[in-house]
């Protein structure tokens, strides 16, 4: 069966990568991919070492910078995006013909859309693989209404998702929810604490506490030097680190890295503090760390990171909201703590950072949760039945 | 003898000013008396403990009606306690109508915090329970003349009025040991003119104005607190460009307050009505001995920092006059070392804890006089 994936994210962040893990899944299996992208960067630099077609649309400025974190430009963002994505609908219409496509497979929103609206022109079923919230009010409605007409399929990446897309009152769309997959050779437990510990200069003894998450606003690295701080009061002596990278196109956040750095300084944590920019050994430097948090301050639909630290074997204290509540199992693989109590988050990662048995009970729960959850041929597997099944279905016609 | 305070928080783990006027108010009321505090436990149990000689009962909440928590056992835990003194700490519906309903005729202290505003509506029905408890009450405390002057209810009762400001612990405040270097580095990182803001972040604080305000400053503000606002504002930094120097920090611990406060040139109050009936923060700051630029609002804001005395005033939702008062004081090094010093002999004069402590067993011993 022939696949045209459609993604709009130039960066790797954490909806490219699952998709990435899944092309990887595919690749010896009965599908034909090509990827369609919007335009160059990590994303098409990774799936064109994998080998796969690949096929940019170049849609117009305005669709690629349209980000659902400028929410003061949402209400000109919709009329905009589909008046200027329409060109972009089309073309993509004609490259599905030409590859001779059975199906869409949308990643993204902006995808959802424009390979929605292609694949309705040419009569190709739509599968719309949801990895966020949709955004509140009109856009959020435009694309609540769109989930009843444009996919024959909805895969939700956690039940928080799922529940977002479609009310219980509601059988359109149809659902499907299916955890992100985790390369679980790659994040395992067992790998040196010590690598990234000697790069930033400390012994293993010291207690290591990050974060790894895009910088964009809403993953909150505030927060997150607001909590150590806090810590620093039980635990002087604990690190800290905040891995990742900015975001490709950010438009309006240009200078984030460095507001977090003076953020640090204000805070007294200027030689507490490491910031690591984007890692391509992700593993390792979730193997160096004692915790890792996740405190972001708009709901989480999956939190990636959050499961590769499951992986790898280290407890998590993250935010009990949207997703996550379903990744970490709360006093069993890490503590959830409510959204925006930084009081309680620091009083979590301290109890874990002065028990160490209680670090490794967790992280062995968590890496026997992330096998059972997140494993990569399994989520292929369940890809490869919804491609069937859509399949079959629309070849038995309406 | 036995004082019961009554409120709908206490801190930990709220971090408002009237909880942390009580937590000090209360701490230091324990070492002379026996203090307890009934407050709502937000959640189906009661909750007892002790916080630093304060006997803390949290009693069931069973939901809450326009922000009013909903406790019935509340009248009779007070009535249990046999309290020689009950102290309520106005406004708080719930405790008015523990008092009244648990028939327990003890002597009866209010603290006038500020007015009803928010639930305005409410107050037309409210008023029959107001007239009883005001008329049963012996004594009313006031945190202000101006807020007295300025309160429709509070001037009515004005014959049965005590003003005692609130108080500030200076030692908490007083740099410890390696502090001062912390003082140093953070100057040194973040630049020499450094703004503070102190507070949960509120529609009434005025925080826009703040923000539009630093387009036209150069330096640097640091906001300390966190609440409901702090997304809308965090935006907002960004689209005025000015998110590079307005540094949302979150609740900050005492040990970092200590420092940002000293290491600050000016503390900025921008509050835009009479929700900000006090501003505590003031004092914290004043005691660091940092002028002050605040709002001229007729509550006690006006009252804790006269204009050129111990800061500036500026009139509310004006971006450009308290633009150019911070300019003026990060550009005058002398006034600023002025007002500065002017401010903390305020504290020390005016708004100490032992102070406030003081005329509070002053008022109690008044009111058992048979």
């Amino acid at each position: 069966m022939r696949v045209l994936f459609v993604n709009p994210g130039l960066d790797l962040g954490g909806a490219e990568q699952s998709l990435i893990l899944l092309l990887e899944g595919l690749r010896s299996r009965e599908v034909e991919a090509t990827v369609a992208h919007f335009g160059n960067g990590p994303f098409r630099d990774r799936v064109v070492d994998l080998g796969f077609p690949t096929v940019s649309l170049r849609p117009p400025g305005l669709v690629r910078s349209a980000t659902r974190y400028r929410s003061a430009w949402a209400h000109l963002w919709m009329p905009a995006l589909v008046a200027a994505g329409f060109p972009t609908a089309l073309r993509l219409a004609g490259l599905a013909r030409r590859v001779h496509a059975d199906l869409l497979h949308t990643n993204g929103l902006k995808a959802h859309l424009l390979g929605g609206l292609a694949g309705r022109m040419i009569g190709t079923p739509v599968i719309w693989h949801l990895r966020d919230f949709l955004p509140s009010g009109l856009v959020g409605q435009v694309f609540r209404g769109a989930a009843r007409r444009l996919p024959a399929l909805v895969l939700a990446n956690s039940d928080a998702v799922a529940a977002a897309i479609r009310p219980d009152d509601e059988d359109r769309p149809r659902v499907i929810r299916l955890y992100n997959p985790v390369d679980l050779c790659r994040f395992r437990p067992g790998l040196p604490r010590s690598l990234i510990r000697r790069e930033l200069g400390l012994g293993d003894e010291v207690p290591l506490v990050g974060v790894v998450a895009h910088l964009t606003p809403w993953k909150g690295h505030e927060q997150f030097l607001t909590i150590g701080r806090a810590v620093m009061d039980a635990v002087p002596e604990a690190y800290f680190v905040v891995t990742g990278g900015p975001v490709y196109e950010t438009d309006g956040h240009a200078g984030y890295p460095e507001t977090l750095r003076r953020h640090a300084l204000a805070l007294g944590l200027a030689d507490r503090v490491a910031f690591l920019g984007a890692r391509n050994d992700i593993p390792e430097v979730l193997a160096a760390l004692d915790v890792l948090v996740h405190c972001p301050t708009a709901p989480e639909p999956f939190g990636r990171a959050v499961a590769e630290a499951m992986a790898v074997g280290r407890p998590v204290v993250a935010a009990h909201c949207g997703g996550i509540p379903e990744v970490v199992e709360d006093r069993e693989t890490g503590f959830l703590v409510p959204t925006a109590d930084v009081r309680g988050f620091a009083s979590a990662i301290v109890q874990l950072l002065k028990d160490s048995a209680l670090r490794e009970r967790f992280g062995r729960a968590a890496r026997g949760r992330a096998e059972a959850l997140f494993a990569v041929e399994a989520h292929t597997a369940s890809v490869l039945e919804a491609y069937r099944a859509i399949i079959a279905a629309d070849r038995a016609g309406p | 003898m036995r004082v019961v305070h009554v409120f709908k928080d206490y801190y930990p783990p709220t971090t408002g000013g009237i909880e942390q006027h009580m937590r000090l108010l209360c701490t230091g009321l324990a070492r002379q008396m026996d203090v307890t505090v009934l407050v709502p436990s937000r959640s189906r149990r009661t909750l007892e403990e002790r916080l630093d000689g304060v006997l803390v009962i949290r009693v069931p909440e069973y939901g809450r009606y326009a922000s009013v928590p909903l406790c019935p056992t509340m009248p009779v835990q007070l009535r249990r306690l046999r309290p020689d003194i009950v102290h309520l700490h106005f406004p708080n519906p719930m405790g008015d109508l523990a008092y009244l309903l648990s028939g327990w005729g003890a002597p009866l202290v209010i603290t006038y915090h500020a007015d009803i505003i928010k639930q305005r509506p409410f107050v037309p029905f409210y008023r029959p329970v107001l007239a009883l408890l005001f008329k049963q009450a012996q004594r009313i405390i006031a945190t202000s003349p101006d807020y007295i002057a300025s309160s429709r209810v509070l001037s009515r009762y004005r014959r049965k009025t005590t003003i005692i400001p609130f108080g500030v612990d200076r030692e908490a405040l007083s740099l410890r040991d390696g502090e001062a270097t912390e003082v140093e580095w953070l100057r040194r990182d973040l630049g020499r003119r450094l703004v503070v803001f102190v507070g949960v972040l509120r529609y009434y604080k005025g925080l826009d104005i703040l923000l539009r305000a630093m387009t036209k400053v150069a330096g640097c503000l640091l906001i300390v607190g966190s609440g409901p606002e702090r997304e809308r504002l965090e935006a907002m930094a960004v689209q005025l460009g000015v998110a590079n120097r307005a540094l949302f920090l979150g609740e900050v611990p005492e040990s970092r307050l200590r420092v940002l406060l000293h290491g600050a040139e000016v503390f900025v109050l921008p509050s835009i009505d009479r929700c900000e009936a006090f501003g505590i923060a003031q004092l914290e700051a004043m005691a660091c001995g940092k002028p002050v630029v605040s709002t001229d609002l007729p509550t006690g804001v006006r009252f804790v920092n006269p204009h050129g005395v111990t800061g500036l005033r500026v009139p509310p939702r004006d971006p450009d006059a308290l633009a150019d008062a911070v300019n003026r004081l990060l550009d005058d090094p002398q006034l600023r070392a002025h007002l500065g010093q002017a401010a903390q002999e305020r504290v020390e004069r005016e708004f100490t804890a032992e102070g406030m402590i003081t005329r509070t067993l002053e008022v109690y011993r008044e009111v058992l006089v048979p």
